[in-house]
């Protein structure tokens, strides 16, 4: 007999064995079952068929087991394998395999691709260190925030200005009444002789500070300690201890300075190339002077944090006023103050007398200008080649389309792909990088070490530049070729004329920039050979100077008649100022009645110095030793002569003077430019002998021997001073008046020759592809009778066009912005049209031959090759 | 013609049926099965204990909660019920199929041809 029970406990059993199954559920179909039993017996049927067949009609216990068991899963979606599969991640090494084997496949398109986008990258990196180092000035400087220098603004009648030179006495009355000034420190700039034992040296770089100068600067101290408070005490940098001491400790040890001992207390490390201070001594102030009349000192305050600019700049400005009755001769606009941050000083503008070099913003600015140039030009480039290279990549995309790839996947392919070659670009820039620094710093006088490249700011700039260099460049591809319809891809009938003109216009750009930068380059090179050639209004060729001469003391003029002696000097002089150094600037009033003050540079000259230096004298006459009164002469020039109110004929026999003292006019001089050609010739006055000078100059005959003169110099020197002989020729001296430009011209020189450069990639490139694109046209024109030379003439003369409509572009593009930077220049140059014919003829040249080794592989194809390949 | 139903189109309508059922009253799962039987003609046929990982999965969702509950006769059932959720999901769902019924419709009915194609 059937027991149902037994039956059923034995059908829970196997539910049981199910982990999935829990107690209620078991239950729960259990009761579902008997209901069934219930109502199948209701039915007639048998107690064993009931059973039988209800637990059929139950199913595959299993499978409800499986799908009872999912329900519990958190979470769970009830999603199909194939969905889960389908994401990018999973194409991954695929889309990798593939972009290696592209890569490696067109190794030449791959080499310049890479090539132009690393060199682009890697100019951009080497910019942007350069600007940040010019920029990073005085910022080392733990309190730069808070430390100002004293600039000395003036407006009075004719002369305007503002200049970093303050009395002595105003630093320590500042200190004393203004409660938000922490301290307050003078420095002067000194150039004495140095001497230890038996070395001495001329130093240049010697500062004389208050004590409180590290308090503002953050110099690192070596050995030693760093206080300035004892009278006669220096510290010295690490860099000039080997020229005095050798392998000696210096400290403690005593520096003969001018006639005075010294006693060395600290070594200091070599001041940065970003300090505006740059030194190898400072010396502890010694002068008690407290005078408000001589303005010799350069003044650094260091501001409480809580300062306000505005009320310090007013109170130091009534300090001033209040004691304009204290020998401060000067009235309220004769000394406007103005703190200038610490960190503005270098690139400061408008300063017109300063202590250091300056660096210029506006140059900063045009380098980053053409260090986004340069970096957009590599990525047209990329772009250019990469949808060239599209046309053949067509048919992948194609197969990928039809095999279900949709546009986002292809556009991911296509941007991985330019992103792993913008990686491997801007892994090569850094090595380009390496390789550049060392030039980087030789043209501009920087010390920029690598690590320097690597803060975390640049590693930043560099990544996301990479990236984002990446994206643009296979933005473009990506997004074009993911266009494409893969039927008609298959079937090779898709349009290239949208794309072509796209990257003709890609190279006719490139070219304009290119070619401008490359005018731009000839012009700054015409205008520094029109400066450095130009007539001066004297003759400075074989002129020789002997410097230091102040240091001779009476030895003087027994040396400069020991020079006349030596045969070949034509004539010997001395003078504290020559062309193209230090002069000074005064008021002097003429002596008609009622005139006003005129400003002059002026200077000291010794006899014969209108001689030696061969100038024009257009009335009256020069200085004279039969004149016993030429100790009060002066001579002055045209412009001065002009600003006065007088003719040249009219200005002999009037008189200059300052206080009581009167100078005799007894010469004019015609214009010469004794400052570089910047500026105009401003009005100056050349007095007698008085002041000590500071320059010998001879003039040597050309024929004569130089080596043999210049020995001879150097042994009469050695009779009278027991310095070494600092010797130069004027000629010389004036061209590094153009350094600034000098420096100007190596930049935008390698920059052309980078854009051209990378122009020309770009240009090959195109040249290839459209080799490629008409293998088959070529072919056939060679089978008709085509020679070699009409075939490049074909391939070339459509590229070549492209390089003329740049050039077309770039003529009034550098024209424009050329005539602007000639404006800075009171003498300046014509843009001609020569530097254009040349820079056309350079670019011309360069593109020709690019263009031509692609034109003769395309004519030297065998036609039957090309014809039959499919 | 019998027509059976695709595995896809039942596993899609399975949760709406059964929230309708149970929109009508409390029910268990061997009532709730005779009433899709019995609703349906039999064109939706499925193994009975599909049912439960169908409701388990809908209690668990919120649509609709149990309890037990013991008969009469001394018997131990299930019964579920239907709650806030379970209406909104079933309106949702009515929603959904009456619309593509709407389509079917229009683009079948007119033009009778186009479905004995």
């Amino acid at each position: 007999m059937f027991d149902l029970e037994k039956a059923i406990k034995e059908w829970k059993r196997k539910l049981r064995k199910n982990p999935a199954y829990e107690d209620g559920d078991i239950e729960e179909l259990e009761s579902h079952l008997r209901d069934r039993i219930e109502t199948l017996k209701a039915e007639s049927y048998t107690v064993q068929q009931a059973f039988d067949m209800a637990a059929n009609e139950v199913g595959d216990i299993d499978h409800i087991g499986t799908e009872l068991s999912k329900t519990r899963i958190k979470g769970n979606h009830s999603s199909t394998h194939w969905e889960q599969s389908s994401g990018i991640s999973s194409l991954l090494p695929n889309y990798l395999k593939i972009a290696w084997r592209n890569l490696t496949l067109r190794k030449g398109y791959s080499v310049i691709n890479i090539i132009g986008l690393s060199i682009g990258l890697a100019a951009c990196i080497l910019i942007t260190v350069y600007v940040q180092h010019e920029w990073s000035y005085d910022t080392f400087h733990e309190n730069a925030d808070h430390s100002y220098r004293v600039l000395r603004e003036f407006d009075i009648p004719d002369l305007q200005g503002t200049i970093s030179f303050t009395p002595s006495a105003l630093a320590p009355a500042v200190m004393e009444n203004l409660a938000s000034v922490e301290k307050a420190v003078r420095i002067q700039m000194d150039s004495p002789v140095v001497g230890y034992g038996l070395k001495k040296f001329v130093e240049p770089s010697f500062l004389i500070a208050d004590d409180g100068f590290f308090e503002i600067f953050s110099f690192d101290l070596l050995e030693g300690t760093a206080h300035l408070d004892r009278p006669n005490t220096v510290l010295i940098t690490q860099r000039v201890v080997p020229k005095y001491f050798g392998e000696e400790n210096p400290i403690g040890k005593s520096l003969l300075v001018g006639n005075r001992e010294m006693e060395i207390t600290g070594v200091l490390t070599n001041p940065p190339s970003n300090s505006h201070l740059d030194f190898d001594f400072i010396a502890s102030m010694n002068t008690r002077e407290l005078n408000w009349g001589r303005n010799n000192f350069q003044t650094y305050l260091l501001l409480t944090p809580e300062h306000s600019l505005n009320n310090v700049t007013k109170e130091i400005g009534d300090l001033i006023l209040s004691q304009s009755g204290s020998g401060n001769q000067l009235a309220g606009n004769d000394f406007i103050p103005h703190l200038q941050p610490v960190t503005d000083i270098y690139l400061g503008q408008g300063v017109s007398v300063d202590i250091s070099s300056e660096g210029n913003v506006r140059y900063l600015y045009l380098f980053i200008a053409l260090a986004v140039f340069i970096v957009i030009l590599a990525c047209i480039n990329f772009m250019n080649l990469a949808t060239a290279r599209s046309m053949e990549r067509a048919r992948e995309v194609g197969m990928r389309k039809t095999l279900g790839g949709n546009r986002t996947q292809i556009a991911f392919q296509f941007l991985g792909e330019s992103l792993l070659m913008a990686f491997l670009a801007s892994f090569l820039a850094i090595v380009l990088n390496y390789i550049a620094l060392p030039f980087l710093n030789a043209i501009s006088g920087t010390s920029i070490v690598f690590t320097d490249f690597f803060t975390f700011k640049n590693s930043v700039l560099l990544i996301s530049i990479t990236i984002l260099t990446g994206l643009l460049a296979g933005g473009y591809p990506a997004f074009i070729l993911s266009r494409f319809q893969p039927s008609q891809v298959l079937k090779s009938i898709f349009s290239s004329e949208e794309n072509s003109f796209l990257r003709k216009s890609l190279v006719v750009f490139q070219f304009a920039i290119s070619i401008t930068l490359l005018a731009g380059t000839g012009i700054i090179y015409k205008q520094i050979q029109f400066m450095k050639n130009s007539g001066l209004g004297f003759n400075p060729d074989n002129v020789l100077l002997v410097k230091q001469a102040n240091f001779l003391g009476q030895n003087r003029t027994p040396f400069i008649n020991e020079l006349s002696k030596i045969s070949g000097v034509e004539n010997v002089t001395s003078g504290f100022s020559v062309p193209g150094t230090f002069f000074i600037n005064s008021m002097w009033q003429p002596d008609t009645p009622d005139a006003d003050a005129h400003n002059l540079d002026y200077s000291f000259v010794n006899f014969d110095y209108i001689e030696t230096l061969d100038l024009e004298v257009i009335a009256g006459r020069s200085f004279s030793r039969s004149f016993r009164s030429d100790s009060f002469a002066v001579m002055l020039n045209e412009a001065a002569v002009r600003d006065f109110g007088w003719s040249p004929d009219e200005a002999i026999n009037h008189k200059i003077l300052r206080g009581t003292t009167e100078y005799n006019i007894i010469g004019v001089l015609r214009d010469f430019n004794y400052r570089s050609l910047h500026t105009e010739v401003y009005p100056l006055a050349l007095f007698g002998p008085r002041q000590r000078p500071r320059y010998v100059a001879l003039r040597i005959n050309p024929e004569a021997d130089l080596p043999r003169i210049i020995e001879e110099v150097q042994t009469s020197w050695k009779q009278f001073s027991s310095l070494t002989l600092e010797y130069s020729f004027l000629a010389d001296d004036l061209k590094t008046q153009y350094e600034t430009e000098d420096r100007l011209i190596k930049v935008f020189g390698s920059f052309s020759g980078l854009a051209i450069f990378i122009g020309c990639l770009g240009l090959f490139g195109l040249a290839a592809f459209m080799v490629i694109q008409r293998t088959k046209e070529i072919g056939i024109r060679k089978v008709l009778g085509a020679t070699t030379t009409q075939i490049v003439k074909l391939v070339s003369t459509d590229l070549l066009k492209l390089v003329a409509i740049g050039f077309l572009i770039a003529i009034p593009v550098a024209w424009v912005l050329m005539s602007q930077w000639l404006e800075s220049f009171a003498y300046k140059t014509e843009i001609s049209w020569e530097v254009f014919l040349i820079t056309g003829l350079i670019a011309f040249t360069i593109a020709l031959i690019t263009v031509s080794g692609q034109a003769v592989r395309a004519a030297y194809m065998n036609p039957v090759k090309s014809l039959r390949s499919e | 013609m019998k027509i059976m139903l695709s595995k896809e189109l039942m596993a899609a309508s399975t949760r709406p049926l059964i929230l309708t059922i149970l929109k009508r009253g409390e029910s268990y799962g061997y009532q709730i099965i005779q009433d899709v039987k019995h609703l349906s003609g039999g064109t939706l046929e499925w193994s009975d204990g599909m049912l439960y990982p169908v409701l388990h999965k809908l209690q668990k969702d919120g649509c609709i909660q149990s309890k037990w509950v013991v008969s009469e006769e001394g018997r131990k059932r299930k019964y579920y019920s239907i709650t806030e959720t379970g209406l909104e999901e079933l309106q949702t769902a009515k929603a959904q199929w009456l619309s593509i019924h709407e389509v079917f419709a229009k683009i079948w009915g007119p033009t009778p041809q186009w479905a004995t194609e």
